[in-house]
């Protein structure tokens, strides 16, 4: 049995220890906030936070995750950081597809919580490890930037 | 299905290493690349596997007096924060996968997979690291070049596991740390150089220059930096036309782009010198 937190509850699940931390959250968990992309740690569509900071859920057997602290995009909407990125997101328009969103939010939430009032070029290495195929990244820098505005001290 | 071990110290993954000489895992950003089998899938590893994650021992980061000793399981971003790592170093780390793939990944993980186009490894060899090994018989220290002996291979012995890597403290005053890729993140390296040099008089005292990604291993151009050592200009350098480097074509580059490219490199480092 491995056991770990998802977005505040206590999980408990028979997965084998090298089993993808992504697979076990999609299949075992029910969390389909979380995206497959390349599956090799290049696009940040599985991102979701492990004790705080952003991890690759594809590439992280769930056995390093055990004992933590998960939470992904599912969680982090109901909360006031998750609430003002969606909002920033959506005000800004950094959202086309959608695809590659929920990355974006923890790579976002991950870097503001690093740095509460990152530069443009701060924001553009903090998301540097998420792929969008659709906005030219502009958008979501934008929408980066309004959220560390209106959400301060939240970070 | 293979077995996973999951020690809770370091002297419990040295006896289940040398019991079972099962695959040494750190942060596996290598290692579930190389064995995915994709949605689903468990990845198809052959042999047990060894997690190193909770052996806390191999996380420290020592500062003495001659340089950082950092234990294997430091994470990339950790290193990238600490305030005596040399800037050269720092930008190395950070040109290496995105934010999140830096939080999991680690040094001793860098350097085991032995790829020639390691971003950490160009430092480390023209920084003349040494890495401790150990095992449960004891520890045996090595230069980096004669832990790495080809592409994916060690010198590392089945019962072994990387413990730490020692970086002696120098602040040589001419640096070049480049890494050539198709963008800035998420690239594998085309071709590196991390090349240094400390100027005493107007003449070069001492001088290290490392390529990555044009040979089975990162090399070190030995007998440019003697040629270096002792000169005042330019003019005085008598170089061989070719450099010692045996590029490969692949999907990431042409041999002779490399070739160019690291030719090019050394030069942009030996104008820089003597400016």
């Amino acid at each position: 049995m491995i056991r770990f937190r998802l977005n505040g509850k206590q999980m408990e699940v028979s997965a084998d220890p090298m089993a993808r931390l992504l697979d076990v959250l999609r299949d075992e968990c029910g969390d389909t906030s979380v995206k497959e992309g390349c599956g090799e740690g290049e696009c940040g569509a599985c991102l979701v936070l492990r004790d705080g900071e952003a991890v690759n859920a594809c590439i992280l057997p769930v056995a390093l995750a055990e004992g933590t602290e998960i939470v992904t995009m599912a969680g982090l909407r109901d909360t006031a950081r998750g609430k003002v990125l969606i909002d920033a997101f959506a005000t800004e328009g950094a959202v086309q597809c959608g695809f590659c969103t929920p990355g974006m939010v923890i790579a976002a939430d991950a870097l503001l919580e690093r740095s509460p009032s990152p530069d443009e070029e701060t924001i553009r290495r903090g998301i540097s490890g998420n792929l969008c195929r659709c906005t030219g990244y502009d958008l979501i820098v934008k929408a980066v930037s309004t959220a560390a505005s209106k959400g301060k001290g939240l970070w | 299905m293979v077995e996973t071990l999951h020690p809770s110290s370091l002297e419990e993954a040295l006896r289940l290493r040398g019991s079972t000489g099962a695959i040494p895992f750190a942060g596996g950003t290598d290692l579930m690349v190389r064995f995915r089998r994709g949605a689903g899938a468990l990845p198809g590893f052959t042999a047990p596997v060894l997690l190193l994650d909770r052996c806390t021992e191999l996380t420290r980061i020592d500062v003495t007096q001659t340089g950082l000793t950092v234990g294997a399981m430091v994470t990339l971003a950790r290193l990238a924060d600490h305030p005596q790592i040399h800037p050269a170093l720092r930008d190395a780390l950070l040109s290496m996968g995105g934010p999140a793939l830096r939080t999991v990944a680690t040094l001793g993980g860098n350097i085991c997979n032995a790829s020639p186009a390691a971003d950490t490894l160009p430092f480390l060899y023209a920084f003349d690291a040494t890495v401790t090994l150990g095992s449960i018989q004891g520890e045996r220290v090595l230069p980096i070049h004669e832990l790495i002996s080809g592409p994916g291979r060690t010198a590392l012995r089945p019962d072994e596991l990387l413990l730490s890597v020692f970086i002696p403290g120098w602040r040589p005053s001419r640096v070049l740390w480049r890494k050539v890729g198709t963008r800035k993140a998420n690239a594998l390296t085309k071709v590196s150089i991390a090349a240094f040099a400390e100027c005493m008089n107007g003449r070069v005292g001492r001088a290290a220059i490392a390529l990555g990604a044009v040979a089975p291993t990162v090399i070190r151009l030995r007998d440019v930096e003697g040629a270096l050592i002792g000169a005042a200009s330019r003019r005085e350098l008598s170089l061989t036309e070719h450099l010692p480097v045996r590029p490969i074509d692949d999907q990431r580059s042409s041999a002779l782009y490399r070739q160019t490219v690291a030719e090019n490199l050394v030069t942009v480092f030996l104008e820089s010198i003597f400016h």
